[in-house]
């Protein structure tokens, strides 16, 4: 097609675009984004498409393949237009029925409807859901809504409208005060104030200057960054173009890890596109205004989403951090100025821009405005993205959003920021979610991971496991973040395993002053906030596994022994059969006892005893009971039969 | 980042010194001037500031009345900045630096020391291998990199696994023995001697020791006789490089020989002859450095016991470091070398291109290259182009400046053009292998210009030590 050429051929596009749009029409979007693919979407999509053509419907119905809605434990999902109704849990053979029943006769199939786990009704729309009903999908609404791989529908919902403006009737002062005025942070972790950013690269001499995207999203369990590139990834690229003609910049850089090609996919095409249409590359819609963007695909370090390692890495070097003593922003990318923004804080600019800025900053708190999306993960019963406003409270995500600790189990702590965030106790669950608020209680926002964490879960070992994680994932250049992680790990390790000494809980706090004030870039100085957090909640768990050798959660190895309740064993053999390490004696009528010599402590026998009887039990910092003698080893069922 | 000065003057304050500075300048470099001692592991002037080892870390306090601890090898001083190098936290900083460091190398002299300076006489940490001596301070890897141009040696892995090293541990084909590594590094570790070569002035002794005998020149090497010679070879010059080659294979002084062929066009690469015509057909100069010393291991793993090497004063004296290596393992293993006089050469990519740029034509298309006379001579068709050798400096291979021998001063024979007449090769004799090569070679002598060759040395090992002088003077040992 011919390149747009003025803001009014982008609006009769678009207009073109919406009338031949049949409102009334009948459409089935199916998510097949990652987490939805992995459910088996896939074959979902087949289905519809074979029995399209079956039913003779080849024409009428516009399947839509679209984003990630967020809830993907409950994937494959669908939506039925026009009466917007939500299908999750879909598989293949459910297709014929929804094309015949809710397609055609608007008849609703109750059992792919959403059961409230709570109050069991069933949930017809959306908004009825409570894991939607408590969000604020400013950025992730649009999902649902479009094909990323298709720009027309992007235009259809209004795509590009803010470039235009900001081209056409703003100025790039303008635009900086829009973003000023908004009071955006940066959502990549740390919050800074995305218009100092763009300013300092504005004003910081030395062409070219660059503007850049990072999409090297790499906490354990986070997804907000791969959702959004993979199901809109246009809204980033306006974003970023309009950062670029606020800034003064002409190239542009999409940092994304090669563990997406889902979104690296989407976002080509809609380079692609973009450029084919005049909305990137020479002379953008005519403005005068040139913009050219590269994809640079990451080698999936956790580390190259550091700022100063990303830029390194595009340099085509190692992706380690430098001193940032002079900010990117002033000396990036070969030392040039440039303006890094993670993938989500790029997406809202274009909502400021159309709403303006006033709209935006009405959204937050007194010092986070707009929404954050989180992964919300561990153990709450519902897992997914979140998206919602700032100022929320951590309560209201994990029990409005999250509908609350399976099982019953009793809530324990919440971690936000990834490795490089903490733990967050029972005590403040009522803080609003904020940048600075979370950092007071020793953690931080990060980039949206939020893992729920109940009574079942030791603090110690998951301090350990986030130090052992980051000890892999340190590039290993500065001393402090290298053999102190290393140390801290050696000490957590021999906690954990019932070897922890008394000044260990010392050691740890040595080690994390220094990594947190002399390490060279932000995965080192926050590399102790696990530690450091856990240490100032629940400091009596380490002390514990420490001083009586007991791990109160009854998790860590080598603190808990496993044992079979000689009251409660019914000696039905099950644990006996399964023990893989054969430390099990037992024969039937007689009560099961465990070798504790041979026992690995695999947790299998535990799992495994139906739980009418219960009759494996943990214990921790305690002796195991001797083993009954032989001879009273007859269930007690009959050997009371016996004595009667 | 390079730390540039600006020509702004500004004052800053170190420990109550005020002191005046250049803009942007290091707090090291500015605190230097007056006198204030910086501890520092990973720091050369010569080279850009890394940041690894975080032991030159001071107290700084900003306009905003905050404090950070930041490092003074790469913070740039700014007007009214505030530094204390001595405060509580800076010594509490660098005193758990040095106990992690010590952990890691507690056998380590310079850390012993530095660590009881901050009151620490033995870790209390883990310590894992106890004869670990490399800091990852990355001073080897960077000098490599950044000076020689080489990057021979570098780091592999990350995190706790991280560790320098050649690339896939296996025997460098990059490096040329310069020493740059060695020298930098401030604990003197083992680590730049696993696959890499460096060559420092005592091991060329050692080497010289147990290979040479002859008198000692400080700069033709140990020698028992120079002269010109022309042999009946249609090589370079008088084609003595060859005829020796030969002599040796055909008197079983070896029975394989690692020699430079061209292969497409002007490329060269590496090849083994185990055949007379696979000598000959390799005859004849080729300005390039290629790939070699991996096929030395690749022969002794294949069982080849007897070998010879062909190569510039680079290759024979990493070719002698490998030698010593193998020998330990090898005991009867025999190598022969012969070097090559060279000044610098040169990259194939680079000089082709110039090639075409100076002198207009495909260096692919050369029947022969020569340099003479401070010329580059290339012949194609019969007719000659040329250009002096100087204009050519952009496709000069890394590391050649940082080369100090021009006569292979480790080889049992040297073989060049310089000091010689058109038509003849000067051969310098180093030792009893040498000599037996030479035995029964049919070949004609000429006058030899010994000075001819003096000279061009002096140059060479003058421009080498220039280039030294700022990481030397730059080493914190």
């Amino acid at each position: 097609m011919e390149p747009l050429n003025s803001s009014s051929d982008l609006e009769k596009l678009r207009k073109k675009i919406l009338d031949k749009k049949d409102s009334k029409g009948l459409a089935i979007s199916v998510c097949v984004s990652t987490g939805c693919k992995a459910l088996g979407v896939q074959k979902v999509l087949e289905a519809f498409n074979v029995e399209i053509k079956k039913q003779y419907l080849e024409g009428k119905v516009d399947i839509k393949e679209t984003g990630c809605l967020g809830f993907c434990e409950k994937g494959p999902r669908i939506v039925i237009y026009p009466e917007e109704i939500y299908y999750f849990q879909v598989d293949a053979k459910d297709v014929p029925e929804i094309i015949s029943k809710t397609l055609i006769n608007n008849e609703i199939i109750e059992r792919l409807l959403y059961t409230d786990s709570i109050t069991g009704k069933k949930a017809r729309y959306l908004s009825e859901v409570p894991f939607y009903k408590f969000q604020n999908r400013l950025l992730l609404e649009s999902n649902s809504k479009i094909d990323p791989k298709k720009i027309e529908n992007y235009l259809a919902i209004g795509g590009y409208a803010a470039l235009a403006k900001a081209l056409f009737q703003m100025t790039p002062e303008d635009v900086m005060k829009e973003v000023k005025e908004s009071h955006l942070r940066g959502r990549g972790g740390g919050g800074f104030p995305t218009y100092i950013k763009w300013e300092s690269t504005r004003k910081a001499p030395g062409e070219p200057k660059y503007v850049i995207v990072n999409c090297d999203e790499g906490d354990p369990g986070a997804f907000m960054n791969r959702a959004l590139m993979e199901g809109n990834p246009h809204s980033i690229l306006e974003g970023l173009i309009i950062g670029a003609y606020a800034i003064g910049s002409h190239e542009g850089f999409v940092y994304v890890r090669q563990e997406y090609p889902l979104a690296i996919e989407n976002m080509e095409i809609a380079l692609k596109q973009a450029e084919e249409m005049g909305l990137l590359g020479e002379d953008i819609l005519g403005s005068g205004f040139d913009f050219r963007v590269k994809i640079h695909k990451g080698a999936g370090a956790f580390v190259s989403g550091e700022s100063s390692a990303l830029m390194t890495a595009i340099e085509g070097k190692v992706g380690e951090p430098r001193p940032k003593y002079v900010h990117t922003s002033e000396k990036g990318v070969w030392d040039k100025p440039s303006t890094l923004n993670n993938v989500e804080t790029w997406a809202n600019i274009p909502l400021i821009i159309n709403n303006g800025a006033e709209w935006f900053a009405s959204i937050g708190t007194a010092g986070s405005k707009g929404t954050k999306i989180f992964a919300l993960a561990g153990k709450v019963n519902n897992t997914g993205l979140v998206e919602v406003p700032f100022g929320i409270s951590l309560r209201d995500i994990i029990y409005k959003i999250g509908e609350g600790i399976p099982d019953g189990k009793k809530f324990k702590g919440v971690q936000t920021g990834g490795p490089s965030g903490g733990v967050i106790p029972e005590q403040h669950l009522d803080s609003p979610v904020d940048f600075d608020e979370l950092t007071k209680l020793g953690s931080m926002m990060g980039s949206g991971g939020m893992i729920v964490m109940d009574e079942d879960t030791c603090m110690v070992e998951l301090a350990r496991y986030f130090v052992n994680f980051l000890c892999d994932e340190s590039c290993g250049k500065c001393t402090p973040c290298r053999e102190g992680l290393k140390q801290a790990n050696i000490i957590l390790n021999r906690i954990v395993s019932g070897k922890g000494t008394e000044d260990d809980i010392d050691k740890l706090g040595k080690i994390a002053e220094v990594t947190s004030v002399a390490s060279l870039c932000a995965l080192g100085r926050t590399s102790a906030n696990p530690v450091l957090t856990t240490l100032r909640y629940f400091r009596d768990e380490y002390e514990a596994h420490i001083n009586e050798k007991r791990c109160p959660a009854l998790v860590c190895k080598g603190l808990i022994s496993y044992y079979i309740d000689p009251e409660k064993c019914q000696a039905c053999m099950i644990c006996f059969r399964n023990c893989p390490a054969n430390a099990i004696i037992g024969e039937k009528m007689k009560i099961h006892v465990i070798d504790q010599s041979k026992c690995t402590k695999c947790g299998t026998c535990y799992d495994m005893c139906p739980p009418k009887f219960r009759a494996v039990q943990k214990i921790s910092g305690e002796k195991v009971p001797p083993p009954i003698p032989e001879e009273e080893r007859l269930v007690k069922r009959l050997r009371e039969k016996k004595r009667d | 980042m390079k730390m540039e000065g600006s020509e702004k003057e500004i004052t800053l304050k170190i420990d109550g010194i005020e002191v005046n500075a250049k803009e942007g300048t290091s707090i090291f470099d500015v605190a230097k001037t007056v006198d204030i001692k910086i501890p520092t592991l990973c720091h050369n002037s010569a080279l850009e500031p890394f940041g690894a080892c975080r032991v030159c870390s001071v107290e700084i306090t900003d306009k905003r009345g905050r404090k950070k601890i930041v490092t003074s090898c790469n913070y740039p001083v700014s007007e009214g900045l505030i530094v204390d190098t001595k405060s509580e936290k800076v010594f509490r900083t660098r005193q758990l630096l040095l106990e992690l460091l010590l952990a890691r190398c507690p056998k380590v002299k310079k850390i012993q020391d530095l660590a009881r300076e901050y009151g620490i006489e033995k870790p209390s940490f883990w310590v894992g291998d106890p004869e670990e001596d490399c800091i990852l301070c990355g001073l080897c890897a960077r000098v490599c990199e950044e000076k020689v141009g080489v990057s021979a040696i570098n780091f592999a892995n990350r995190g706790v696994e991280r560790e320098v090293t050649a690339p896939y541990h296996t025997i460098s084909d990059d490096c040329v023995g310069c020493g740059a590594c060695a020298i930098v590094c401030p604990t003197d570790s083992k680590k730049v001697r696993i696959n890499t070569y460096p060559m420092l002035e005592e091991d060329i002794k050692e080497a010289e020791k147990q290979f040479l005998n002859g008198t000692r020149d400080e700069l033709l090497g140990v020698h028992t006789e120079i002269f010109a010679a022309k042999s009946s070879i249609d090589g370079q010059d008088g084609g003595m490089a060859t005829a020796l080659l030969l002599s040796g294979f055909e008197k079983g002084l070896f029975d394989a020989a690692i020699v430079v062929k061209r292969t497409v066009g002007y490329k060269a690469e590496a090849i083994i002859a185990e055949t007379a015509d696979e000598i000959l057909n390799a005859r004849g100069t080729k300005y390039s450095r290629v790939k070699m010393m991996s096929k030395v291991g690749e022969l002794v793993e294949k069982g080849k016991k007897k070998i010879a090497i062909v190569g510039t004063p680079c290759e024979v004296r990493t070719g002698r470091k490998i030698q010593q290596q193998l020998l330990s393992k090898y005991p009867n293993l025999e190598i022969t070398i012969v070097g090559l006089f060279c000044f610098e050469a040169f990259d194939y990519d680079k000089l082709k291109e110039e090639t075409k740029r100076l002198l207009g034509v495909d260096l692919d298309k050369a029947e022969k290259t020569q340099i003479q006379k401070g010329k580059f001579i290339v012949q194609i068709g019969g007719k000659e182009y040329s250009a002096k050798v100087k204009e050519f400096h952009n496709a000069i291979q890394g590391g050649c400046a940082y080369c100090n021998d021009f006569v292979a001063r480790l080889s049992d024979v040297s073989v060049g053009s310089v000091g010689s007449n058109d038509g003849y090769s000067t051969v310098i004799v180093r030792s009893d292998r040498g000599k037996k090569l030479l035995e029964n070679v049919d070949f004609v002598k000429g006058d030899v210009n010994k000075e001819d060759v003096i000279k061009l040395a002096t140059f060479k090992k003058k421009r080498a030590d220039k280039k030294f002088s700022p990481i030397i003077q730059g080493t914190q040992k």
